[in-house]
């Protein structure tokens, strides 16, 4: 499956070198996108809509892969750079118009293009790599994101600071898509013959490992993602915190982050399971810290042990390559940020600014996640592997029991719906020939 | 000169005629008109209504819910009375068109005739259907079975009456008996049904002192 060892580190250090723009180009333009909308006039309401709606889009997309992988493995390289590129074309596109659909449309397109180009990479990532390169590559993209995000924010403010107000968003987003499109000329030096009509297993081996890991991945994600929407708004709004600590806590947090890429990159499960429970006190820490600037130090924590954890994702992934194939652990990967993503945009939406129930959910799913790690996913687990395995089985059985059967009642339901909808037009139709019939007469 | 009268008369003959044939062209295109329209009507409503009662599955149920299976698709005699009444609602455009009103009020009775025995049928079809859809779903006695079959049976004779030919009184009539026969043999199931311990123990106890009168 991997190509030799020269090529290899090649390809890590031009996905490396990739992410090192995209890191800035992402700041400038993503990073700044709630800002933009919110300097246009759209409300809370209009922008929980963009972010929602074109979430839900990759994700739909993202299914569709999943149906059909063959997308994946035929023309890579044309089908990258045309997704990279429009990815990045689409942000000199949406500061043209304030219309609500039209940038609803482009922030879609560029959502779902960034969704096929993670899922490119990762599909570059383990379809050429060796498990422990994988790892490393993951670790260096990781910091190098951290890297040039830090050198984007910094710009950004700059930019936000001392451009004129009429088009700053538009020379700022500019700018951003220029970066990133170098970063698109970069990855198109990269050669990737060996991945054309790559073949993929039809039959998953193990799939309750599978169902395990994208279980836990799921439900820490957005654990992570609901912390992040609230513990900004909490630290101003209820600490009384100053403005600029969002900006702080998110600079320290980035850094951190940046660091911890190379910390735990060639750590054992063990010890990254030790950073998921250290991860899983965060939201406890943070209820329990009254004063504003001890958060930027939580942030600090919560960001390192953050890194640990999310590996374990990855990394689970790249011991499952061999039979679960690259194709499919591409896509699930990219899926899985985005179904968090939406899962914490839908919590967000039902609790608002009950901060206690929001920190509550986190924390609780944080756990439940450390309780997947710990006694169910088999090269994590604290207890024997056959046991887990047994676990894992169970879970994924009693799951895919109450899916099938829950497909089937609502296929039922819907078929009797449809049939009585049928029945009902039929009725209908006759009843306004012979009431017409009765027209004529009477009139007659 | 009788050539000329001759010549004349046909020539006034065919004037009329072709004046007639003028007059009656609206109404004639008319009912060409109507025709395409009810025949397109008919085939547009024969592909939807095809297409419904095969997501509808309309005899699989009236089977499964009633129990019985009837001698004609149920979904086609949907479709046939809507194909009907595109095609009366077409000739009562028509008849409308040419017929002095005396005539369309006899088209408007015979239409009603039809409806009523259409209604009966209906009505029949779905009075078996409910009595066999309890029946197989509840255990009861064969006897019993058989009553409410009779009770039916009456009433559905009673309808029938209805649209026959017979004079009003002969009508009356013989609605009254059915009436009285229904309700008498209802008030004697219901007397049966109610009492029938008590009355099985009273004749017992009469047949048993009788006899012992006789042997005594």
């Amino acid at each position: 499956m991997a190509v030799n060892p020269k090529a290899s580190w090649k390809i890590v250090w031009i996905l490396t070198l990739e992410i090192l723009l995209a890191g800035a180009y992402v700041s400038l333009t993503r990073g700044l996108f709630v800002i933009y909308l919110a300097s246009i006039g759209y409300n809370i309401n209009s922008i929980s809509l963009v972010m929602f709606s074109s979430a839900l889009a990759s994700i739909v997309f993202g299914l569709l892969i999943y149906k059909h992988p063959q997308f994946l493995t035929r023309r890579v390289k044309p089908k990258l750079i045309a997704f990279h590129a429009s990815e990045r074309i689409m942000w000199l596109l949406i500061p043209l118009t304030r219309s609500l659909p039209v940038i609803l449309s482009l922030y879609s397109i560029q959502l779902v293009s960034s969704f096929f180009v993670s899922a490119f990479i990762s599909y570059i990532a383990y379809g050429s790599l060796t498990e422990d390169m994988i790892r490393d590559v993951t670790a260096k993209r990781s910091a190098a994101n951290g890297i040039s995000s830090i050198i984007g924010f910094f710009a950004g403010t700059l930019l936000l600071a001392l451009l004129p107000p009429e088009d700053k968003f538009k020379d700022i987003f500019m700018m951003g898509s220029l970066i990133g499109l170098i970063s698109t000329l970069i990855i198109s030096t990269l050669n990737l013959s060996h991945l054309e009509g790559r073949g993929f297993p039809r039959v998953v081996e193990e799939p309750e490992k599978i169902f395990s890991s994208s279980l836990f991945s799921i439900i820490f994600l957005s654990g992570s993602n609901i912390l992040g929407i609230a513990w900004a708004p909490y630290v101003i709004r209820r600490l009384g915190g100053a403005d600029y600590m969002a900006s702080l806590m998110s600079l320290a947090g980035t850094i951190s982050n940046t660091i911890a890429s190379l910390f735990w990159r060639k750590r054992t499960f063990k010890a990254l399971r030790v950073s998921l429970m250290a991860n899983a006190l965060g939201p406890i820490f943070i209820l329990v810290t009254p004063w504003p600037i001890a958060h930027t130090t939580i942030s600090i924590y919560t960001s390192f042990t953050y890194t640990g954890s999310s590996f374990i994702t990855a990394f689970l992934f790249a011991r499952y390559n061999r039979w679960f194939g690259a194709v499919r652990s591409s896509i699930l990967l990219v899926l899985f940020n985005n179904c968090a993503q939406m899962v914490a945009s839908l919590v967000g939406l039902f609790i608002k600014e009950d901060f206690i129930a929001v920190f509550l959910a986190a924390l609780i799913a944080k756990l439940l996640a450390a309780l997947l790690v710990l006694f169910v996913i088999p090269e994590t687990a604290i207890i024997p592997e056959e046991i887990a395995r047994t676990y894992s089985e169970i879970l994924y059985n009693n799951s895919l029991m109450g899916y099938q059967m829950g497909v089937e009642l609502s296929k039922e339901t819907i078929m009797v719906s449809f049939r009585f909808l049928a029945l009902l037009l039929s009725i209908m139709t006759l009843y306004l020939i012979y009431y017409l019939l009765w027209l004529l007469m009477s009139l007659g | 000169m009788l050539q000329e009268d001759l010549l004349k008369l046909f020539g006034e003959i065919v004037a009329q005629v072709f004046s007639e044939i003028i007059r009656t062209l609206p109404k004639i295109l008319t009912t060409l008109i109507i025709f395409i329209i009810a025949f397109v009507v008919i085939r547009a409503l024969n592909a939807f209504l095809g297409k419904a009662m095969k997501i509808a599955r309309v005899d699989e149920v009236f089977t499964r819910f009633s129990g019985f299976l009837l001698p004609f698709s149920l979904e086609k005699f949907i479709i046939l009375l809507a194909d009907i009444g595109i095609v009366l609602v077409a000739f009562y455009a028509i008849v409308s068109l040419f017929l002095e009103p005396r005539y369309i009020q006899l088209i408007n009775d015979g239409i009603y005739y039809g409806a009523r025995i259409i209604s009966i049928i209906v009505i029949t079809l779905v009075i078996f259907a409910i009595f066999n859809a309890v029946i197989i779903r509840v255990k009861v006695d064969p006897r019993i079975r058989v009553y409410p079959l009779v009770i039916i049976m009456l009433l559905v004779t009673a309808m029938l009456i209805d649209i026959t030919a017979l004079s009003d009184e002969m009508k009356r009539a013989l609605a009254m008996g059915l009436s009285i026969g229904v309700g008498v043999a209802i008030g004697a199931f219901a007397v049966w049904f109610f009492f029938h311990e008590y009355l099985d123990a009273f004749f017992k106890a009469k047949m048993g002192a009788e006899e012992k009168k006789d042997h005594g």
